[in-house]
Parts: structure tokens; sequence; C-alpha cells
């Protein structure tokens, strides 16, 4: 699958969602979770924090990686 | 017999030396459940990383190796510095880790590359394989490597308690999970570092001086 067929797999505008668990965006990335990690450990991927802590990814750097924005 | 606001606390779970009640027992179990998948995966590439950091040792003399696998890399074809794939340091479903090195007029160039599937749309993206490291000295590369890769695994491990903490408030709001995140974050920790010892950051007073 190319990087628009991947793009075109996020959720409709209408459902659209401002950030993405670790594990849906190494989904929509296709690669494996460790490797988001990698990305965000190297700044290459800029998380931004739930609540709790827990590490998500904004919808936009994720269009900002497939190059589509 | 300990007792934890009336409930009797003599539930023992892996890693930790607490005992929990029947209700946190019910949370850990919980909890547990719903990151089991990651812990193992935790541990595996824990597991990996150790086995790769004993068998740094035995690779040099390895090093040279003319038979070695070409590293396809984009725009690098034509230059007649292909990177050569010396060892494969972690290969997971989607992607691998990949130590190489280059023969450059001044010496060698050492690199560790990760390689993803060809088909994902990051590596369509941004170009495969991508560039992690890359060093003059392959002790020095492959130490950096070992420890990013620590780190890596510290902010996953981070990350999953931070997840848990939050399922534990979401599925038990009215019940004081505390010592059950405590009991997950044992747990983590042993997966990242059997021996129960957590790789700790440099201590804030490491460089303070004191005045008498």
């Amino acid at each position: 699958m190319n990087a628009t067929a991947q793009v075109q797999a996020l959720p409709a505008p209408s459902a659209e969602r401002l950030a993405y668990s670790i594990q849906e965006s190494a989904e929509m990335l296709g690669v494996n979770y460790f490797s988001v990690y990698r990305l965000i450990q190297r700044g290459k991927l800029k998380p931004c924090r739930a609540l709790r802590g827990k590490l998500l990814v904004p919808r936009a750097e994720l269009l900002r990686l497939l190059k589509t924005e | 017999m300990l007792k934890r606001n009336g409930e009797i606390c003599q539930a023992e779970v892996p890693d930790y030396p607490g005992r929990l009640t029947a209700a946190e027992l019910r949370a850990y179990k919980a909890a547990v459940a719903s990151v089991e998948n990651q812990l193992h995966d935790l541990a595996e590439a824990a597991r990996a990383l150790s086995d790769v950091e004993k068998q740094i040792p035995q690779w040099k003399g390895q090093l040279e190796n003319a038979a070695s696998p070409v590293l396809a890399v984009a725009g690098g074809e034509n230059t007649g510095n292909q990177w050569h794939v010396l060892k494969t340091l972690v290969k997971t479903n989607r992607s691998e880790l990949l130590f190489c090195s280059r023969a450059l007029a001044e010496g060698s160039e050492f690199a560790v590359f990760e390689k993803f599937d060809p088909n994902s749309a990051y590596a369509q993206a941004q170009g495969n394989p991508e560039l992690l490291l890359t060093s003059n000295n392959p002790s020095l590369l492959l130490q950096d490597y070992v420890e990013s890769e620590r780190k890596m695994l510290q902010l996953v491990k981070q990350d999953l308690q931070n997840t848990v903490e939050e399922l534990l408030a979401e599925k038990f709001p009215a019940e004081d999970t505390s010592r059950v995140v405590k009991a997950i974050a044992a747990r983590c920790s042993k997966c990242i570092s059997p021996a129960g010892q957590d790789v700790q950051p440099p201590r804030a007073s490491q460089n303070v001086r004191v005045r008498f």
C-alpha cells in the first residue's frame, strides 16, 4: 500500500481524531511500533501526551511524515 | 494478617514484593491482560539487545568481510561507496536494524540502518533504509546503538506504565490502584532488566557543589 493509500485509510474528516496511539500510528505508517518509539526518541516524530502521560501521535505529525501536508 | 481498608492483603504477584487485596488483584489481572503482548515484546526486545551486547566483542575481526551483502541505499548505487551489511542487529516483522560498513579513501565507515518493509507508507514517503548512526569507530558505534536502544526500551516501558494507569483509572475509577500500578511497573522493569537493575538517568546531584 502506498503513502497516499495509507493516508486514505485514516478516518474520514467527519470522524477525524486529533491524535492516535503508538500502535495505531505504527499501523498507519506500516512499521513496527518500536520503530515509532525510535522516531520519537530521535526527535523525528513529535508526540503529545494524554492526561496520564500516555504518548499519542498528533494526526498532523503523521501527515507530515507521510508528506501529505 | 495484613489488612488494608478492612481487606486482607495476601495476593502475591510476580516481581512485586508487596501483597495485593482481592480487588487490587482483580485490577492487576485486567491490566496485565490488556498489555500482555506489549510485555512479551518488551521482554523479547530486551533479551535480543542483551544478546547483541554479549556478541559485540566476538565480532572484532569479522568486521572487514568482503563477502557481506550490499545494502541498497537510494542514491548510493553509482558512488562506488556501497554499504555492506555486516550483521543484523534486530529483526522484527516490519523492519531490520543492520550494522553496515563501507570503504572510504580515509578508511572504513560504519553505520546502523533501519530497513523498513518497502511497501510501508513510511518507507515510501521517507526513503528506505534510514540511517540511524554513523561512525569510523565500530566499537563506539555499537556502544551508542546499545545505549540508544536501551533508552528506547525505557520509553516503551514508561509508556506501557502510563497506558496501564489510564486503563485502571477508566475501569476502576472508585478504587485506589496505586499499588497495582507499582506492581505493573515492577513487572515492566523486570522485563527490560532481568536482574532488576533499571538504567537510571544521571543523578541531578552529580555536579552540585556544597559550600561549608
